[in-house]
């Protein structure tokens, strides 16, 4: 973090007088600067001519930069003084930027894009292409972003080191990595390449003491590195090791013990029968319990399992239903067939003790509503043909849905940070989505 | 690490130690009944196919 404390530097200041307005003028880096822009009538001057010979009078009002020429800041480290302003435009959006000078730094500049700050630089060596990507001297890669696109200068004011004046047009192509985007600006003569790191937020407002800008996000920067990426990466690596621990203890719980099987007949179009099996015990703490029937002798028919657990000293009951079931037939497109010859139920939370299972079979055969014995299928056979039907009881094991649900709150974060970090990003590409389109 | 993310640690952290807490008692709210299940009666009380 910069401080705004300024700093003193060596005095280059020189007294100069516009040849247009008679206003005095500073020259802040002497030697340096090629042209001047009369901060009082907006007069462009010549500093390289002693008589200080005007280039261009005024065409635009002036007006005063946020940041006052002459101010002196901090930035990472280096003392900057505002030497030159300018706005510039693409057409779609405006942009400021400011040139910062120290005499042994050289220039920088300060770019405000209305909402951030960036701190830029001229690169001293030429960046290289590999691929699609362009690389810069310290090895960092950034990826084409937008361009080339006109920039016109719309106003400018104070010294520069070259004879920048309102109209000039450069055209311009972006690249851009989390945090710094290198622009190369072209035009006829020449062609030159600056990158600029994005500043945090509050930094150039504090070392030029200016208003604090409130953080948002709603327009990212093109080289805005998301605020949502820590949080995702750190949100993935927690609820992975927590998905896979829940996943391990869902392994581990799933055993169960058999603590009853029985066999008994389901009587097919007889009357209910009532069947119990005796002394299920539960010892220790609460269980669950997993009821399960098996009927495979079912043919378009079912099997209606009225279960009732009773505990034995209590009377407490707790009740489920099954149905086994096993239908086929055929029509216009062939064979089919459908239903579940072993169902089972799922009991939670039985508390320990000893119980008896009351079941209630009732067995049916199915007769489709456009048999003419739909209406006696349901009459009681004296008769029946018995359905053989296995009952099992087992304790423990693991609800699926307590693991699916488990997964899901663990999910629910890094899924928000994910799509707020994708919108981020969405956001942040959509002047590349519109150039693409319109390319 | 952010707080958002030592806050998310411990929900996870909460999480697990629900899950181990009902699967030690056999809990779950997706049970077709028993002491505490919300499933009240498990299967289907409809019979017939549903083929057509």
């Amino acid at each position: 973090m910069t401080e705004a404390a300024p700093t003193a530097a060596p005095s280059t200041v020189r007294a100069l007088t516009c040849t247009q307005c008679g206003g005095t003028l500073s020259l802040r880096a002497a030697g340096y600067t090629v042209s001047l822009v009369c901060e009082h009538c907006g007069a462009t001057l010549d500093t390289t001519d002693p008589q200080l010979r005007i280039i261009a009078r005024a065409t635009t009002a002036l007006r005063r930069p946020l940041i006052p020429l002459g101010s002196r800041g901090v930035l990472r480290g280096e003392t900057w003084e505002v030497v030159g302003y300018l706005e510039r435009s693409d057409g779609d959006g405006d942009w400021s930027e400011y040139l910062l000078f120290n005499p042994y730094q050289g220039y920088g500049w300060l770019i405000d894009d209305g909402r951030r700050f960036s701190y830029g630089f001229l690169l001293d060596r030429l960046p290289e292409m590999d691929g699609t990507q362009l690389v810069i001297d310290n090895g960092k890669s950034l990826d084409f972003y937008s361009g080339p696109y006109p920039a016109k200068v719309r106003f400018v004011v104070g010294e520069f080191y070259w004879r920048v004046a309102v109209g000039e047009r450069v055209r311009v192509t972006d690249y851009v990595r989390p945090g710094t985007i290198v622009s190369c600006e072209e035009n006829d003569s020449e062609r030159t390449w600056s990158r600029m790191d994005l500043l945090n937020w509050g930094e150039a407002e504090r070392a030029f003491g200016i208003q604090q800008r409130h953080p948002n996000t709603s327009t990212p920067s093109p080289q805005e590195p998301s605020p949502w990426r820590d949080r995702l990466v750190e949100s993935l690596i927690i609820g992975a090791v927590a998905a896979f621990t829940l996943i391990v203890i869902a392994i581990i719980g799933s055993g169960s013990t058999r603590v009853a099987s029985a066999d008994f007949e389901a009587g097919l179009d007889g009357a209910t029968r009532t069947v119990v099996i005796h002394n299920i015990d539960i010892p220790a703490h609460s269980s669950a319990i997993r009821i399960s029937a098996q009927s495979d002798q079912l043919d378009n028919s079912w099997v209606d399992l009225d279960y009732s657990l009773v505990d034995r000293r209590t009377q407490q009951s707790f009740d489920a239903y099954g149905l086994a079931e096993h239908y086929h037939g055929s029509d216009s497109d062939g064979p089919w067939s459908e239903g579940n010859t072993r169902p089972d139920v799922r009991l939670s939370s039985i508390p320990p003790g000893s119980y008896d299972l009351v079941i209630e079979l009732a067995a049916h055969r199915w007769v489709p509503y456009t048999s003419p014995d739909f209406y006696n299928a349901r009459t009681v056979d004296p008769n029946p043909v018995p359905i053989p039907v296995t009952i099992t009881v087992d304790r423990g094991g693991m609800f699926g849905g307590n693991v699916l649900l488990g997964l899901i709150l663990i999910a629910i974060w890094p899924g928000f940070v994910f799509w707020r970090h994708y919108s981020f990003e969405k956001r942040r590409s959509g002047d590349l989505d519109a150039d693409g389109d319109d390319s | 690490m952010k707080f958002s993310s030592i806050a998310y640690a411990l929900f996870c952290l909460l999480v697990l130690a629900g899950f181990v807490q009902a699967t030690r008692s056999g809990f779950s709210p997706f049970a077709d009944g028993g002491a505490r299940g919300m499933g009240g009666h498990g299967g289907s009380s409809f019979y017939g196919p549903t083929h057509k």
